[in-house]
């Protein structure tokens, strides 16, 4: 199911009543919770539950295992466990394109393509909830939390909230969470509200007009395109997968929070960043902070010397882009905003005083990043390397009239780069003033904000562009 | 939450109450577009009951039919950089991985140009869906093409209303009156003098819709024999040596590339540029 279908607001108007029904029985609501959200995933193919219990227990026995063992057994139980988890995730989403490139090289080689070429289907969200369940192992290794049961590590495991897309919640976020019991008076309303028709009106209208109207056409056809047209495609697309994005985790911890739990935030303004490395500090947090400590810091961090920090960052941030998907563009990607990042640690560490701050010096890093990040997008969103290259050599020679540029899509992105620059207290004065309201007339206003937002999409609704990792 | 605390939370009561007031006036505000897409639900009891219960809490308007006045066909040429060849490629989604593809194979010759109006979900069987005669008669209109190619197929293997009877798949019923579309919107893109290509469903992963493609296939091929409308035969290029459906065939460079999406009926990248590759070999030949 699809957040913003009709289908999916029936399933969560009867889970969100069952499981506050279900308050006084405990043990009995998380069991629908987790019913609940097994049906949420099974509703995209039946098999998927398999998969999805075999990785609980898989994790959940392991993390078991850790916890019971001593000495060197502990370590190895462990890497047994991250092995498997990889093991999984490496079948379902890399073994075609592993296979591929082998007998490509085989080919160029001159033997024959020996490795058979399957068909995997990939299921969605094995990417979130493989990194979920590793980072519970790691984090039972590392002695941060205990072993849960094994009920609430299933449901945090496979809660529907964050199962398809994120945020890629921590278990010392949600066990505690679970092992207690939400407050059904103190449902955080005005936020939840503001989350979900903020996250549908960026997912609607910003992301799918965006889409269709530059995005899609541009990528698919450079060779139709002029500069104008990829210039401001580019700017386009780096506003729609912000706009798809934040707006599917957006909806997502709304939802958990009128279920009576907290998610971690996301995003938090990226393109206002100063440089590459506050980039990553406030665009998917979640998961750049699963890198940082589950991979970077494992592989030495900056504690090792300048020379191997260059080369954790390079490392980490290009398997970072092979984590979103099996193909070069994503690694190219990837290994860009590696490098990217070396030289901002490079310029810092070269660096004998600190800076004054100036706007000047805010307004430059600001420009600057932004302009490097989409470079990086020209790579993720092109459908291949080749691809990614001509967008960008006819970005330079290509000076013909723009075609798909319209004012609607002009004010598109500036409403979308402009959700950067908000006040600090818009949002908390937003919902203060909606908390203020009578229910019925917040239900109104709810109501009504989503056929603004309906009136204004495209018909039909896209899948948001994550839930394919 | 906020130190100043209480608007900011609700009770359970509270959110069910806003809930169901939310529910309740959605669905009203809601019921015209929920009327204009009822009918797209399969035909039968769910198709029927939607349009009941939605039209009367609609209340709009009939739509206009749009006049379908026949275009002046263009005079033949040769195409240069100046004045590229003009071609319209429609159809469902299918059709706009190719579209996108030819259009860069176009951009590559310099001589052509590529306008793409495909419409996911859409076909020929149901117009109170998506009208593709009508839109393809606005689309010769406003873009005047030398080349129209069309593809789609897809979503049709449904049953649908002809005079107000249920035709079912695969009956010879259903057959004619599909083929009387079929030519219909065949004369459409025929004109007077515009070139028309048809495009032809490929193989497709899962054995039963292969075979259902495959009927829609013969329907096109014959259509298009009688009425001077090339069509292209898709199929050979998406086989094995063994006629199987192939997920990874050679692409342009020579690697091993996968031709489909991971659902085993759109086409890929590379897919989509060895169909499209075919396709502009037929509409220019030589260049």
């Amino acid at each position: 199911m699809l957040f913003p279908t009709a289908e999916f607001a029936v399933f969560f108007a009867i889970v969100f009543g069952a499981s506050w029904l279900l308050l006084p029985f405990d043990r009995s609501r998380k069991v629908f919770l987790l019913v609940s959200s097994y049906v949420f995933y099974g509703w995209w193919d039946a098999r998927f539950v398999l998969l999805l219990g075999g990785s609980t227990a898989l994790n959940q026995a392991g993390a078991l295992l850790v916890a019971r063992s001593a000495g060197p057994a502990r370590g190895i139980a462990l890497a047994a466990v991250i092995a498997g988890d990889l093991a999984v995730l490496g079948f379902f989403k890399y073994a075609g394109f592993l296979a591929l490139n082998v007998d490509n090289a085989l080919l160029r080689l001159g033997q024959p393509a020996l490795v058979p070429l399957l068909e995997v289907t990939l299921p969605v969200g094995i990417s979130f909830f493989t990194f979920m369940g590793i980072s519970y192992v790691v984090d039972v290794y590392r002695r941060l939390i205990a072993p849960a049961g094994w009920l609430d590590v299933a449901v945090y495991l496979a809660f529907f909230p964050h199962l398809i897309a994120g945020p890629i919640v921590r278990g010392s976020d949600l066990l505690p969470q679970l092992r207690g019991r939400p407050d059904p008076r103190r449902i955080e309303l005005a936020r939840a509200a503001y989350l979900i028709v903020g996250g549908l009106f960026k997912k609607v209208v910003i992301s799918s007009y965006l889409a269709t109207t530059i995005v899609d056409p541009v990528f698919a056809a450079p060779g139709q395109a002029s500069a104008a047209d990829i210039l401001v495609a580019v700017y386009a697309y780096s506003v729609q997968i912000y706009a798809d994005f934040s707006g599917y985790t957006d909806m997502a911890i709304g939802l958990a929070l009128l279920l009576g739990y907290v998610f971690p935030t996301n995003f938090a303004s990226p393109y206002a960043a100063r440089s590459l490395r506050e980039f990553w500090q406030r665009w998917h947090m979640t998961l750049s902070s699963w890198l940082r400590d589950y991979l970077y810091v494992p592989l030495g961090g900056s504690r090792r010397g300048r020379h191997r920090t260059y080369a954790n960052l390079v490392v980490t941030m290009g398997l970072g882009g092979l984590w979103h998907g099996a193909a070069w563009n994503f690694v190219a990607w990837g290994l860009l905003h590696g490098v990217g990042q070396v030289f901002g640690h490079w310029r810092r560490d070269r660096r004998t005083e600190l800076d004054a701050p100036s706007w000047r010096r805010d307004l430059l890093g600001r420009v600057a990043t932004f302009h490097f990040v989409c470079l990086g997008w020209v790579f993720f969103r092109a459908g291949s390397i080749n691809t990614a290259l001509e967008l960008l050599r006819r970005l330079v020679t290509d000076l013909g009239t723009a075609g798909f540029v319209t004012p609607g899509v002009l004010a598109a992105i500036a409403v979308g780069i402009g959700t950067q620059y908000l006040p600090a207290g818009f949002a908390a004065s937003v919902q203060e003033r909606f908390g203020r309201l009578h229910p019925v007339a917040q239900g109104a206003t709810i109501a009504l904000s989503l056929a603004v937002i309906s009136a204004l999409g495209p018909q039909g609704v896209a899948p948001f562009i994550y839930y394919r990792f | 939450m906020s130190a100043r605390g209480e608007p900011l939370v609700a009770t359970v009561a509270q959110v069910a109450l806003v809930g169901v007031v939310c529910f309740a006036l959605t669905a009203l505000l809601a019921a015209p577009r929920l009327a204009r897409s009822a009918p797209s639900a399969t035909v039968g009891p769910r198709h029927d009951l939607g349009a009941a219960v939605l039209t009367p809490l609609a209340m709009e308007p009939p739509s206009e039919a749009p006049s379908l006045a026949p275009a002046p066909s263009p005079a033949p040429r040769t195409p240069t950089p100046h004045d590229p060849l003009r071609i319209l490629v429609v159809g469902d989604s299918i059709a706009t991985d190719l579209g996108h593809a030819l259009a860069e194979v176009a951009a590559a010759s310099g001589t052509a140009r590529v306008v793409v109006d495909t419409r996911p979900a859409s076909g020929l069987a149901r117009p109170d869906y998506f009208d593709w005669p009508s839109q393809l008669a606005a689309d010769i209109r406003r873009h005047d093409p030398e080349v129209v190619v069309v593809m789609l197929g897809g979503n049709d293997a449904q049953p649908f209303l002809s005079d107000g009877v249920p035709l079912q798949v695969g009956t010879p019923e259903w057959e004619k009156a599909y083929a009387a579309r079929v030519a219909g919107l065949m004369e459409i893109a025929r004109g007077r003098g515009r070139r028309a290509l048809w495009v032809g469903l490929p193989i497709m992963r899962d054995a039963v819709f292969s075979e259902l493609m495959a009927g829609l296939d013969r329907i096109y091929r014959e259509q298009a024999s009688s009425r001077d409308v090339a069509y292209v035969d898709s199929w050979p290029l998406f086989i094995d040596a063994k006629g199987r459906y192939a997920a990874y065939l050679p692409d342009a460079s020579g690697a091993l590339a996968a031709m489909r999406q991971p659902d085993g009926i759109h086409l890929s990248l590379a897919g989509a540029n060895r169909l499209a590759g075919a396709l502009y070999a037929r509409i220019a030949p030589g260049q």
